[in-house]
């Protein structure tokens, strides 16, 4: 030790430090008063040497240790009558001084805190304080090693860091049984028990090891090591280490395993375990158990076949609620939060093939983590479940061409690849026609087995990292399967046009319906929105006032209207958009058949 | 005349670099040495190793007739150091500087610090961040002589000073060395700063002492043959470098030189560059 160099070293660094312990002792104060919360006795403590202490050891390394040769005066002190080791020592065990007096100071002010409330032994206390001094010991001889390596301690925090994150993210190792971090984990917290002897000798034998490491870079060489260290970066070295790191992190990312969320008990209602999926369905009245097993049979003969066809390697239960009350065309589905599996409400008559045509639907959502939703694969994810749903049935089947044939404008690839706006605009009913009908065409042009390894291609299990950037898109795919997007809308509307001319005679029963919707002043509720519809003896109104980020509008609120006038019952500032729908019962359709979709403009100004 | 240092085939190597190779010289005590070389010659380690930052991978170190292997702490105490850059810590002033020093050197001389720092005109409360580079050297030369060493190390101390900054501190080096009596090895690649100051020459090149003598003492050995055939150096003579070549005074003053040859002294600064261009032969330093 020198004296005259412990001096310079308070004077030098005094202030700088001061500021940190000051900061230190406010972060100890938040995580005591935190942790009094939640309960442990040396809780607070351990958060406090987790988070401060590396910061702490970070920042005396740099001063006492960093400085001296970035700043060049290391040199200077060479060329005084001070050994060069004698001066590394002063200045190892100063720092490792303070990050003890550090651990002592915060000890003592945790088991002051504690001791208000608790009764702990002071054996307890006694190991607890063990911990945080090893705890800090090992971290202050890290730190000073990072510290000699210069220009590359930075690097060295972080790969110790991102080790440690793959440890508990790949490795499954527990936070607490980390070396030297287990010194923290719950017996200290809990001020229970000493850690095993074995976790001090591994601690001890790392801060040995650091410090070692450290004396001989401070020393190799005459000094030239650390000298040679501590020249600033260059470019291609900066390069190198963001690039280095940014690769073992994605590669950390990639071999991290998802967490597999338990699929949800099926405890009530009918129940069919297919090969793949079990499906219940709680009969209600009007609902019989028959029937209920019906529906759970077909769910699951669509998902098992479904998941054969595109090798999905998913098995989530299905439960479907019938519900007296509900609208025919409602149809939904319950967020599960942890659990996986597929949960539907829907109303006692719904539709058969809607229902199984959800279920699909969510089932290759799922299955391909929302990607099958993707604008530029939707209308194939909507016409494979409905394809999917409808198989083997041909009355249904022309229902739905009946539904596709129903839309008489044009629609281009652009549309088509623009699903949410045009299936907004057409509709579920409608939609859902033309998306089976584009499913269909592509399965006459391509053969059913190439458009289901298509499906198979485009709706995959995709990975949940950074390799998801390479993905092969649809148009790729289909391009490699002979058929582009231009050539499938053109397939489409010639089957359009052929079912049109099937059905003629239906369409033609079809009442004619005008619809318009517009909004004018109002001096009581700024701007009132107001839907006519003729042709129609009653209809239903669904509106959403939509912020700037809104693209789906989701579930809307209704309002059924009988005769032609409908003002809608929302207050719409000024300036704002609402989404207006007008949806007539269509009997030739079999369903509620959207008239009118329009976003609206609410001025800024009243007109 | 004993040796203040002596210096005795010292290697050092730096990685597959020979710094030094086979450096072998002798500085009387009391005098002034001039320690020339080119950029890269090995000048600076030379004076690396006298202070013990730098460890010789081979050879002796004699100090005051004191033979060791690597210098001591103990040892330094009794050298003053002068560095081509002074790296002092910028927050502190000259006076502060003095203290943080004098705690190292049992010998340091408070009066006599503050007598040169008077003397100097040190600035002795601003801090170093903000003397200009004159007065930082002139700060590292008060911190080199307060603890009254009797060897002074100074390593190319005024490169980088304005030629009256350079002259002051030369001239004060050799005040300071007459006062005291004290050894100065004086280590440059000017020559007529070297010549102006040393009482005593030695050329490094390529990590080994070429030649070493007083100054006016090289100029007898080391002359220029004009003749108007090419001449072969006769026994007794080697040849320097092209048309210069060394021998003993005696030989220049025996020898004999055909019709129409014509022998010139030269001034230190053809003598150094005829030993420090890199492609001189080899020659023994007499």
């Amino acid at each position: 030790m020198s004296l005259a160099l412990l001096r310079k070293e308070a004077h030098e660094h005094g202030a700088v430090l001061a500021a940190t312990f000051l900061i230190a002792l406010a972060a100890l104060y938040v995580l005591l008063q935190a942790a009094s919360w939640t309960g442990g006795r040396f809780v607070g403590l351990a958060r406090y040497l987790l988070t401060i202490a590396p910061l702490l050891g970070l920042v005396l390394a740099n001063r006492l240790l960093v400085r001296e040769y970035t700043g060049r005066t290391q040199f200077f002190l060479e060329t005084l009558p001070i050994g060069r080791a004698r001066a590394f020592v002063t200045k190892w065990l100063l720092g490792c001084a303070l990050m003890l007096l550090t651990a002592v100071l915060a000890w003592l002010a945790s088991w002051e805190f504690v001791r208000r409330s608790e009764v702990i032994d002071a054996a307890g206390a006694r190991a607890a304080l063990l911990c945080a001094a090893t705890f800090c010991l090992t971290v202050w001889s890290f730190a000073a090693l990072a510290g000699m390596l210069g220009r590359y301690r930075y690097i060295v925090w972080g790969a110790v860091a991102l080790a440690l994150l793959i440890a508990t993210d790949v490795g499954g190792i527990a936070f607490f049984d980390l070396p030297v971090i287990t010194l923290l984990g719950p017996a200290m917290q809990m001020a229970v028990a000493t850690p095993k002897r074995l976790a001090f000798v591994v601690a001890l034998a790392i801060a040995a090891g650091c410090a070692a490491g450290a004396a001989a870079l401070a020393l190799a060489g005459s000094g030239a090591m650390a000298s040679t260290l501590a020249r600033r970066m260059t470019a291609r070295e900066v390069v190198f280490a963001v690039v280095a790191l940014l690769a073992v992190a994605t590669v950390a990312f990639t071999l991290e395993p998802k967490p597999v969320r338990p699929p949800f008990d099926l405890i009530e209602g009918e129940r069919f375990d297919g090969k793949w999926v079990s499906v219940g369905v709680r009969p209600a009245a009007a609902f019989d158990s028959a029937a209920a097993l019906a529906l759970a049979k077909d769910i699951a003969n669509d998902a098992d076949s479904l998941i054969d066809a595109l090798r999905l390697d998913v098995h989530p239960p299905v439960y479907v609620l019938p519900q007296r009350g509900l609208d025919r065309e409602v149809m939904q589905r319950a967020a599960l939060g942890e659990a996986d599996g597929i949960v539907l409400k829907v109303a006692v008559d719904a539709p058969r093939e809607n229902v199984r045509m959800l279920v699909l639907h969510s089932l290759v959502s799922d299955a391909t983590l929302d990607r099958a939703m993707k604008d530029d694969r939707h209308v194939l994810l909507d016409g494979l479940a409905s394809y999917w749903a409808l198989r083997g049935d041909e009355h249904a089947r022309e229902l739905w061409w009946l539904r596709a044939a129903a839309v008489d404008e044009p629609l281009p690839k652009e549309r088509l690849l623009a699903w949410s706006e045009t299936s907004e605009r057409l509709g579920d009913c409608k939609a859902l026609g033309v998306a089976f009908g584009v499913f269909d065409a592509l399965a006459a042009r391509v053969g059913l087995d190439a458009a289901l390894a298509l499906s198979r291609e485009i709706f995959t299990k995709p990975p949940d990292d950074a390799r998801v950037l390479f993905e092969r898109r649809p148009a790729a795919a289909l391009a490699a399967a002979g058929v582009d997007w231009d050539r499938l809308a053109a397939d489409a509307a010639a089957a359009r046009d052929a079912a049109r001319e099937r059905h003629a005679a239906d369409l033609a029963r079809r009442p004619a319906v005008t619809a318009s919707v517009a909004w004018h002043a109002s001096a009581a509720r700024g701007a009132a929105i107001e839907t006519t519809l003729t042709g129609a003896p009653r209809y239903a109104a669904y509106y959403r006032v939509l912020s700037p980020w809104t693209t789906d509008a989701g579930d809307m609120p209704r309002l059924d209207v009988i005769g032609t006038h409908g003002v809608l019952p929302l207050s719409a500032p000024r300036a704002a958009r609402v989404l207006a729908v007008l949806e007539v019962d269509d009997p030739v359709l079999d369903c509620a058949n959207r008239v009118l979709a329009e976003r609206l403009q609410v001025a800024d100004r009243a007109r | 005349m004993d040796d203040a240092i002596r210096l005795t085939d010292l290697e050092v190597r730096y990685g597959r670099v020979r710094a030094l190779d086979g450096l072998s010289l002798a500085v009387p005590r009391g005098e002034i040495y001039g320690f020339l070389g080119r950029n890269g010659a090995g000048k600076t380690t030379t004076l690396r190793v006298l202070m013990g930052i730098v460890r010789a991978d081979g050879g002796t170190i004699e100090l005051n007739g004191k033979p060791m292997k690597r210098v001591s702490v103990a040892t330094k105490r009794g050298i003053g150091y002068v560095s081509q850059e002074q790296s002092f810590y910028p927050w502190m002033t000259p006076r502060q500087l003095g203290r943080f020093v004098a705690a190292f050197y049992p010998s340091w001389d408070d009066a006599e610090f503050e007598r040169l720092l008077r003397v100097l005109d040190i600035p002795a409360d601003r801090r170093t961040g903000q003397l200009s580079g004159g007065t930082r050297t002139k700060v590292g030369l008060a911190l080199a002589l307060a603890p009254r060493p009797p060897l002074l190390l100074l390593d190319e101390p005024t490169t980088g000073l304005d030629p009256v900054a350079r002259r002051e501190f030369d001239d004060w080096v050799v005040a300071m060395a007459a006062e005291r009596g004290i050894t100065v090895f004086l280590s440059s690649h000017h020559v007529d700063e070297v010549e102006a100051v040393a009482t005593r020459v030695g050329i490094i090149q390529a990590g080994r002492a070429r030649i070493e003598g007083r100054v006016d003492d090289l100029r007898r050995r080391v002359r220029r043959v004009r003749a108007l055939e090419p001449l072969e150096p006769p026994p007794g003579f080697a040849r320097v470098r092209g048309d210069v070549w060394q021998a003993d005074p005696e030989a220049w003053d025996a020898a004999v030189w055909p019709e129409g040859a014509a022998v010139d002294t030269l001034p230190l600064e053809e003598i150094f560059l005829a030993f420090a261009r890199t492609d001189a032969p080899a020659a023994a330093a007499a």
